[in-house]
């Protein structure tokens, strides 16, 4: 995040810099499937997890086929028991109403067009509630940024790592490492909300693999225009054919203590 | 090593003391300041031998007894001829007058050339300040490192990438020496300018390969910049105004004729670099050149001699950052005898980056520092034989990085990186030889040793493993340590001792006309860790030891010289092979990561290619072309045979793999008021990965990619043009001006700084978005001197 702000700073300046959309001819690899399966767990909350299954295309397509008849099963190792999700045709979605409990063993599989898709085995990992949500009135390179101020207190006992989710497909991931064990407060700065706008903010818990997965995915998404990025790769999430190993899937398998809280920019 | 020792001095007896010698010696003058020059000539007619003063305008020749003409000359400097007999050793200065060229062409002897056809020395240019400051360049900056991307074999990553890439080499492996101190980073504000104040620089070499065994640490080139001393009779200042930045440089006796002192200042105008962006935010550089000559007598010069250089972003009070450059060096010239020459350097410098981002309440600090030792001899033995020895040593302190809380209601805990040290020592000898009319040699070797030293907790694996193979997944991943170590800092944990060896050779076909071959090995011991294509300040520099082993490069090349009267033809090949050249596993973070190890796969890099220059030196147009085809790749492979490497271990091209490399650079005198100047670059665009697909994760749209460097850029061309003026050219006292106006990328090229691949927000529409830095820019400034 450093960097990506070092570098902005060091292009903006170029009054006679410029960015152009165009047309270029790219390679088209076969479809893969796109695994979207991040589960919750709210405490005291009942919640319906989903899971989106899609075939990856090419660069240019606009919309990614729904995979529809596929069947999705999550498996507790720990307590030998088995949950199927069902596909909702409203939604497009895999839903099942569960709850996952923390020291536990998850893996998801998941068969499609004969072909056997299995996760990693992960566990629910801790967050932290968000203690406070304010609006701050700090600007950075536009000088019309919304600020906002996020400010949690982070578990000394652990080695956590945070995945912020502030709507609007805006993420950052974070971890403990510089504030173990402290309150922390920082600021996030929304560049295209305006007054009457919410925020909705909601931390996540995840593990150090996902944050160096999510941090990637992030700035790979992005729209940083960043000059000095580094030379990008497919990242692999923590699932694999079992069936065709060269057919890899794409996504990632996480379990999340999640809180979330909200606020009406001024 | 004893024996190579030993080979010398039995090499050396072979040209006994059969006859009465006597050495002619002394230091080469330019007539005004006093200013020694370096590489001047000096010819003995009668014998068709010669010598050239080295880098502190010394020369020394032994010849037999008898009565010589001699002729001493240097390009931009009039010819001085003088017969000496030399009955008894003599020591004599020779003070050179700059010519002013007039219209009407000044004819100087072609003889003068002839000295680089012979000597076995390749795969070197030179430029002159003079040079530098008449190509034309973005904002009107005179500037070093941009003049020097213009010469075969040399590119750079574009506008806005900071360093240089030699022979398919990365950056960081470029040697950057100013007075005999090693700059870290040369760029200020992110490769737009380079460190070095053009006003204060007497002569650069860069050699890109047969490089001479007083050099070593990095595998790509050598970049040696010896600074101005400052004019010893005359108070003189000079300077410019230009439209982002002006430099103000004074020199002046100290005593005259004896000492001086030079004080170079520039700075950059903050708020007008900055049009986009309210008053709040701020990003300028400055930086200072000092320099104290003294001539203690005959045989003893003293320098003391410093820079220091910042660069200053702040974005709204939210984001502060500076980083730069502080090197002081303290020289001590002494001649042991006619015959023997000695210079002493004691040289610290240290690189400092600093962020404080007030948004997330945190300060950071990294840098690196260094003390470096070095004596180093020239023993001129007679006409045809000359020895270069010398000892370096080096300490290093290198911080990573420390956070730290910036005020009382931050959540940051202080937390350090942990320092690591090393000792890097070297000795060498190299043996230039005349021997026979056309053969010339030059061999010698480097022995070099890195202690790597003992540092707080080391990472401990087991069997040393710090990144495994996760099969299932066919990604790579780190390795947990089993535990840390703690060592005395005094402690050698590792040690590598390396023999580089050093070969040249020169067959001179005619008094016009040479072949020339080279081999050298190279051994680098320092790393950067970038995995972008151009450095950015904040990446680290760590030193070789347990996990990473040092670079170490073999290079071949073969070459063809040819001087026609005004002309000069060069063609050269070379191929070059370095070992265990890193790179790293998918998605390494780099940023404040305390276990680089982790994130490490040992590979090597290869780079092979023909370069040609062509130049014109002489008359009212001057000017080269120069055209380089080369190939630059990388090959990682996997660990064993279980895991596939990066890119299942074949060859990729590096980012600097540039097929064509073309650069015309050319200027015309058009009239005593005007000269005109002009360049034309063309380059094969730079490696890059596309897309080639994307899904939908939590919302976002992420693109899959094809193998590494597959792809490439559109080809970057652009043409500069650019014109001095001087109202009065024939005055030379008292206060001179000159104007000078240039366009930088005349026709308005869009050349591709980066692609960026990403949703339009608006449409949904994914888009390939292409970043261009520069369209053209005009530029004015006017430069004095009094």
């Amino acid at each position: 995040m450093m960097k990506k702000l070092m570098i902005l700073i060091g292009f903006g300046f170029l009054s006679t810099s410029c960015e152009e959309v165009i047309q270029l001819d790219l390679p088209t690899e076969t479809p893969r499937l796109a695994i979207d399966a991040s589960l919750q767990m709210s405490p005291n909350q009942t919640l319906t997890q989903v899971v989106t299954l899609s075939l990856s295309g090419g660069f240019y397509q606009e919309v990614n086929p729904i995979v529809s008849d596929a069947s999705v099963q999550l498996q507790d190792l720990t307590n030998s028991q088995t949950f199927d999700f069902v596909y909702d045709a409203a939604l497009e979605n895999y839903s099942l109403d569960f709850t996952p409990s923390f020291g536990t063993d998850y893996k998801l599989e998941i068969v499609y067009a004969n072909e056997t898709y299995e996760s990693s085995v992960e566990q629910l990992m801790h967050a932290v509630p968000i203690e406070n949500l304010e609006q701050g009135d700090g600007t950075l390179f536009a000088g019309d940024e919304k600020e906002v101020l996020i400010s949690y207190t982070d578990s000394a006992e652990r080695n956590d790592f945070y995945l912020f989710d502030f709507g609007y497909q805006l993420y950052l991931a974070t971890k403990d490492e510089f504030y173990q064990g402290n309150l922390f407060t920082f600021s996030y700065f929304y560049d295209d909300l305006l007054a009457g706008d919410e925020a909705i903010v909601k931390i996540m818990g995840i593990d150090e693999r996902h944050f160096n997965f999510m941090t990637i995915l992030i700035d790979q998404s992005g729209e940083s225009g960043n000059p000095f990025s580094t030379t990008p790769s497919t990242v692999r999430g923590n699932l694999s054919n079992m069936t065709n190993p060269d057919h890899f899937p794409m996504g990632y398998f996480r379990l999340s203590e999640t809180y979330s809280t909200s606020l009406i920019l001024e | 090593m004893k024996r190579l020792f030993l080979f010398l001095f039995i090499g050396l007896s072979l040209f006994g003391y059969s006859q009465e010698k006597y050495t002619l010696s002394g230091t080469i003058f330019e007539a005004e300041g006093q200013e020694t020059l370096i590489g001047a000539n000096i010819l003995i007619l009668e014998l068709k031998t010669g010598t050239i003063s080295n880098e502190y305008g010394f020369y020394s020749i032994t010849l037999n007894e008898g009565t010589y003409e001699v002729t001493v000359s240097t390009i931009g400097y009039g010819t001085f001829k003088q017969t000496i007999t030399l009955d008894k050793n003599i020591s004599q200065n020779f003070t050179l007058t700059e010519s002013l060229e007039a219209l009407d062409e000044i004819v100087i002897e072609t003889d003068i050339e002839s000295i680089d056809i012979k000597t076995p020395q390749m795969s070197v240019n030179s430029l002159t300040a003079s040079t530098i400051k008449q190509i034309p360049v973005v904002f009107g900056e005179a500037d070093v490192i941009k003049a020097i991307t213009l010469l075969p074999g040399v590119s750079s990553g574009g506008e806005g990438a900071a360093g240089f890439n030699v022979r398919g080499g990365a950056t960081d492996q470029n040697l950057i020496l100013l007075d005999e101190a090693t700059i870290f980073n040369s760029s200020h504000l992110f490769g737009l300018f380079s460190v070095f104040n053009p006003d204060a620089i007497k002569s650069l070499k860069l050699y890109k390969g047969g490089i001479p065994a007083k050099y070593g640490g990095r595998v790509a080139s050598v970049l040696d910049i010896y600074q101005k001393e400052g004019n010893k009779n005359k108070f003189h200042a000079n300077g410019g105004v230009g439209i982002v930045a002006s430099r103000l440089l004074l020199e002046g006796p100290l005593k005259k004729g004896t000492g001086s002192f030079l004080l170079g200042g520039r700075a950059t105008y903050a708020h007008l670099l900055l049009p986009l962006f309210d008053v709040d935010n701020i990003a300028y550089f400055y930086d200072l050149n000092t320099k104290l000559s003294y001539r203690l007598n005959e045989k003893n010069n003293i320098y003391l001699s410093g820079y220091f250089g910042r660069d200053v972003f702040n974005v709204s009070d939210s984001f502060e950052n500076t980083y730069g450059n502080t090197v002081v060096n303290f020289r001590w010239n002494h001649l042991f005898s006619d015959q023997l020459f000695s210079n002493l350097s004691l040289i610290y410098s240290d690189y400092y980056y600093g962020l404080n981002l007030n948004f997330v309440g945190f300060e950071w600090n990294s840098g690196i520092q260094n003390m470096n030792i070095k004596y180093d001899f020239k023993q001129y033995i007679n006409d045809r034989y000359k020895l270069e020895y010398g000892v370096h040593s080096t300490y290093y302190g290198f911080n990573p990085g420390v956070i730290s809380p910036n005020g009382p209601d931050s959540g940051i805990n202080r937390k350090a990186l942990t320092n690591k040290f090393a000792f890097e020592n070297a000795v060498y000898i190299d043996v230039n030889q005349q021997l026979t009319e056309r053969l010339a040699l030059s061999y010698g070797a480097r022995l070099s040793s890195f202690l790597r030293l003992g540092q707080d907790e080391l990472n401990v694996y087991e069997n040393d493993k710090a990144v495994g193979f996760n099969s299932d997944l066919q990604l790579y991943e780190k390795i947990d340590p089993i535990g840390t170590e703690s060592n005395n800092h005094g402690k050698v944990i590792k040690s590598f001792m390396n023999i580089e060896p050093r070969f040249a050779l020169s067959y001179q076909l005619n008094d016009d006309t040479s072949l020339k071959t080279s081999y050298n090995r190279m051994t680098q011991y320092l790393h950067l860790l970038s995995n972008t294509s151009s450095p950015a300040p904040l990446d680290v520099w760590t030193p070789s030891g347990k996990f990473i082993q040092p670079q170490i490069l073999d290079q071949i090349a073969v070459g063809y010289f040819k001087n026609y009267d005004n002309y000069s033809l060069e063609v050269e090949s070379f191929y070059k092979m370095i070992k265990n050249r890193i790179d790293y596993i998918d998605g390494a973070n780099l940023i404040a990561n305390n276990a680089i190890e982790q994130v490490l796969l040992n590979g090597r890099s290869r780079a092979y290619g023909l370069e040609l220059l062509f130049r014109k030196n002489k008359g009212r147009f001057k000017g080269w072309f120069a055209y380089t085809l080369s190939k630059s790749e990388q090959q990682t492979e996997g660990q064993n045979a279980s895991d596939p490497g990066i890119n299942n271990g074949n060859w990729y091209n590096t980012p600097y793999d540039k097929t064509h490399d073309i650069s015309i650079t050319s200027t015309y005198d058009l009239t005593e008021k005007w000269k005109l100047s002009a360049n034309f670059i063309f380059q094969t665009g730079q490696p890059t990965t596309y897309p080639n697909g994307q899904y939908s994760y939590n919302g976002l749209v992420v693109p899959t990619f094809e193998a590494r460097n597959s792809s490439r850029l559109d080809a970057y061309h652009r043409f500069d043009i650019s014109g001095i003026y001087t109202p009065k050219p024939n005055k030379v006292k008292g206060w001179q001006g000159e104007w000078v106006f240039s366009i930088y990328n005349l026709y308005n090229r869009k050349n591709t700084q980066s692609l960026n691949f990403r949703e339009n927000q608006v449409t949904g529409q994914n888009e390939a978005v292409k970043l261009s830095l520069f369209g053209a820019v005009a530029a004015v400034s006017y430069n004095f001197k009094f």
